[in-house]
């Protein structure tokens, strides 16, 4: 129970956090201007490739990982804590502190998944793609699961790195081109060697992003629940690994007597 | 009775007509704090870390869309990669890096001093600011054996041209980064405007894509950019065919970057004025 409560109040933590950066305001006329012109300048390489499949092809692919790349900002936000010197009180607390972790990065679940929804209406009229009801339907759904995942990713990321703090925004730079690199996004999976594609098999989107691809294509409900199981799947196993990785770095930590040098 | 003259925040000293040599050590003078900012910030820059990130995480877009174009079967694009790459990273520098140098004094308690000296506060700003623009080059290189290894080398016909560009957009990237600190000093949240400032320039400047395949209506706006010319001509480099007016499309990304640094060198000055005026410099 007093961890519910600790996730709760983190929770508010976050949206200060939140506040900090944006304003309902500034959040849809900066943020969202900024991460659709993004968005925009990706898919009109179609246009420049004069294809029209591979215009949707990058259209689909990104309209996922608008919002789920923008999750990543939980790698940031891990170190917070830190920064605002609260950590020694969470590792001294009796609390688990995988709770206040999850309850200060949540807000960039919720934001990546908004910016998702609110992206993908203005993509479509944008670039003039004609979507199915189905697509339209289904997209809350991929498009949460994805951020889900990512998120999860993320937080792996974010409590290994909060130890190496000047590291945090390369660590979320670099993950983010690799995500939208491998998980085919934006490049045809075929196109990497075989290593590479195994290795996407365990990074979030890759799953969530196909799906999205055969709903668009009309394939089986069944194939389409498959793959957004194995989604499912790759997004509890990074959570797993971020718990691993938090007690492993406070484990450490307590050992050297680190905990309050950040 | 001495006359006491306002000074400017460009000049360096007062300037007096019975003082013959006014002109030539206000030059010299310039040129002398120019050179000591100049040494002030790579000191500081090879103690932060930090300031290079940039240069670790924006060329890594050169491999998406190196691969995007390869998959596509376009190897001729490739070096459109290159071109995104080195001016994105410049980008990054100008306007997340150099545009928090003011910022950054603010926050460190510097900029009381600074103003206090007899320095032109503006032209140390300016300065400092162009080295960590310059440092956004380094992303040709990195680009450059990127895309070759995603892709395959790249065949840069008129290296001189491109290396001229290069330069030219470096300075007009670090005077329009005089808007964005400025901007960013002006507002509530300094984070904000940096957040929110690259996707529109990126896609108006045609950077990835040329501007020319933006819809009708909004291409009027990109041509007042300048980072449109710089990647036009940037691209042009790539082919074999001799490049048209090259002098004019130079001056067009040089005349534009002015014209930022323009509005930025108002907009602090103002800035700064009203400080002074009001006794809040340090608040």
């Amino acid at each position: 129970m007093s961890s519910l409560k600790v996730y709760m109040a983190s929770c508010r933590v976050g949206w200060a956090d939140w506040e900090i950066f944006w304003n309902v305001r500034t959040w849809l006329f900066g943020w969202l201007v900024r991460i659709t012109t993004n968005a925009g300048m990706w898919i009109m390489l179609g246009l420049l490739l004069q294809s029209s499949r591979l215009t949707q092809y990058l259209f689909l692919g990104y309209s996922i990982a608008v919002g789920a790349t923008s999750t990543l900002w939980a790698v940031p936000s891990a170190y917070w804590d830190r920064q605002a010197g609260v950590h020694p009180l969470q590792v001294a607390s009796p609390v688990p502190m995988f709770a206040s972790l999850l309850g200060r990065t949540s807000i960039w679940l919720l934001n990546g998944w908004a910016t998702g929804l609110l992206a993908l209406p203005v993509l479509t009229l944008a670039f003039g793609m004609h979507l199915s009801t189905p697509v339209w339907l289904a997209f809350p759904l991929i498009l949460l699961v994805c951020c889900l995942t990512t998120y999860a990713f993320s937080l792996a990321i974010g409590a290994v790195v909060a130890r190496a703090p000047n590291f945090r925004n390369v660590a979320s730079g670099v993950a983010g081109s690799a995500l939208l690199a491998f998980t085919g996004v934006l490049v045809p999976p075929a196109f990497w060697s075989h290593q590479i594609q195994q290795v996407a098999q365990f990074l979030p989107m890759t799953h969530g992003v196909a799906a999205f691809r055969d709903i668009a294509s009309g394939a089986s409900t069944l194939s389409i629940g498959e793959k957004l199981l194995h989604e499912l799947a790759v997004g509890v196993m990074w959570l797993m690994l971020a718990y691993l990785a938090l007690v492993v770095v406070v484990y450490v930590e307590r050992r050297k007597g680190w905990v309050d040098r950040a | 009775v001495a006359s006491v003259r306002r000074r400017s925040l460009l000049t360096v000293y007062p300037l007096g007509f019975e003082d013959r040599m006014a002109y030539s050590r206000q030059v010299m003078g310039l040129l002398l704090q120019t050179r000591a900012a100049l040494k002030a910030q790579w000191a500081m820059s090879l103690r932060n870390p930090v300031d290079a990130m940039p240069l670790l995480t924006i060329p890594l877009t050169a491999v998406i869309s190196a691969a995007v174009v390869e998959a596509a079967g376009r190897p001729d694009l490739r070096g459109y990669a290159l071109v995104a790459c080195v001016l994105m990273t410049m980008g990054q520098m100008a306007f997340f890096v150099a545009g928090e140098v003011l910022a950054g004094d603010r926050r460190l308690k510097v900029f009381e001093l600074l103003l206090a000296s007899p320095a032109a506060y503006l032209a140390l700003l300016t300065a400092r600011m162009s080295l960590l623009t310059a440092f956004g080059s380094l992303g040709l290189i990195e680009g450059y054996f990127l895309v070759a290894w995603i892709a395959g080398p790249v065949e840069v016909h008129h290296w001189g041209v491109l290396v001229a560009t290069l330069c030219v957009t470096a300075a007009s990237f670090t005077l329009t980064a005089l808007v964005v600190g400025a901007w960013m000093c002006s507002g509530r949240s300094t984070r904000t405007v940096q957040h929110i400032v690259s996707g529109p320039i990126y896609l108006l400047g045609g950077v990835l894509v040329p501007a020319s395949l933006l819809p009708s209506l909004i291409q009027p706006v990109s041509d007042l950019l300048f980072l449109s010319w710089s990647a036009d001509l940037m691209r042009d480099t790539l082919h074999a065919a001799p490049i048209e007016a090259v002098p004019f499309r130079l001056a067009a990304v040089a005349l534009l970057g002015v014209l930022g640094g323009c509005i930025g060198y108002v907009w602090i000055g103002r800035m700064i004025e009203r400080l002074r005026r009001d006794g809040t410099v340090s608040l």
